[in-house]
């Protein structure tokens, strides 16, 4: 059985899906999968359960809140990280108040990102 | 790192001299030597409408698995269900005529598809990477700026979305490439749009802050 722990990595920037898979597959420990709005992401949740979701939050068709929103409803077990640049106070507290597990703020940087998801994932809403 | 570009004609000499940065030697598509194939880091296949993807079945058929971007040429327009078609790694495609940046970030994608390349650090991998995507993502920026400033001239207080998505995208992306004061500005505009300020959202405010991002992408190129 593997030990590696499923993501779902949702943006709409192409660019900033392939770095952070990268990021994230080259430590062994997750595999990625990505989707590109909130729609594409509720697909994929519903056919591979991932353990984890990235979570952008400007996207077309359907927002990150929006998907939040729809992921809470149908996959409530599923913990949800937004990954965003809109990281101001109100909009903090409106990730909070949605389910979220915390916060990852953008632009993305390669040598600290998955440091920063690992700490998210283990106490949620603390800074590092 | 050896190239080996694979046509069924003679390709520009232009195109052969910006490839000097590799070593990058020719081949023709009816009289290909396949050790030569099989020795180079990577492959560019040069298509056409008589040849549609058809080199790249020949050279798996053959056993070859070295990394190829194929070369979308004018007369082919490979349709994406064709590119799906191939599951050889034919997913690295560049479309003609060809920007020698966009052809090595795709030859760097083919070679690497994933972090855990043989033989390769996987941090310097990822800034190999992030270096060629920078130089890709630097001649769209130009673009980019152009478009606001194009949608700014027009700017209907009551439909800010095409402008504020465009803005947006530009403050993630611009930082993500580290032109931090493009991101910068880009997110004091953001702000703007989202504040119901007239005074921020007037033609004269706007016109500041297009120069001001025109102006940062001259410094941080």
């Amino acid at each position: 059985m593997s030990n590696t722990l499923q993501i779902l990595m949702v943006d709409d920037c192409a660019d900033i899906r392939e770095i952070a898979t990268l990021c994230l597959e080259l430590t062994g420990d997750y595999c990625v999968t990505t989707a590109h709005d909130g729609i594409e992401a509720l697909e994929c949740v519903h056919s591979k359960e991932p353990d984890l979701i990235l979570l952008d939050v400007m996207m077309p068709r359907m927002n990150g809140v929006e998907c939040m929103e729809q992921l809470r409803l149908r996959f409530p077990h599923i913990p949800v990280i937004f990954f965003t640049s809109q990281v101001q106070a109100d909009h903090i507290e409106r990730y909070r108040q949605s389910g979220a597990i915390g916060l990852l703020s953008k632009p993305i940087i390669p040598l600290s990102f998955v440091q920063s998801l690992r700490h998210i994932t283990a106490h949620p809403w603390t800074r590092p | 790192m050896m190239l080996l570009l694979i046509s069924p004609m003679p390709p520009a000499r232009s195109l052969i001299d910006e490839l000097k940065v590799a070593d990058c030697s020719l081949q023709h598509l009816g009289k290909l030597d396949l050790s030569r194939c099989t020795a180079a880091d990577g492959l560019i296949l040069w298509t056409t409408r008589q040849s549609p993807l058809g080199g790249a079945d020949t050279l798996r058929d053959e056993g070859i698995e070295t990394p190829i971007v194929l070369v979308n040429g004018p007369q082919l327009n490979a349709t994406n269900v064709q590119r799906e078609r191939l599951s050889y790694g034919l997913k690295y495609v560049v479309d003609a005529p060809i920007k020698v940046k966009t052809l090595l970030l795709e030859l760097h994608r083919a070679r690497y598809p994933k972090a855990n390349a043989p033989g390769l650090d996987p941090q310097t991998l990822i800034a190999e990477r992030m270096a060629l995507m920078r130089a890709v993502y630097s001649d769209t920026l130009l673009e980019r700026i152009q478009a606001i400033e194009e949608d700014t001239r027009s700017f209907n207080p009551s439909d800010r979305e095409p402008l504020y998505t465009k803005v947006h995208n530009l403050k993630g992306t611009a930082g993500t490439y580290s032109f931090t004061r493009v991101s910068q500005i880009a997110a004091q505009l953001e702000r703007a749009l989202s504040s119901k300020e007239p005074s921020l959202l007037s033609l004269k405010a706007f016109k500041q802050t297009v120069k001001a991002l025109y102006l940062a992408r001259e410094e941080e190129l």
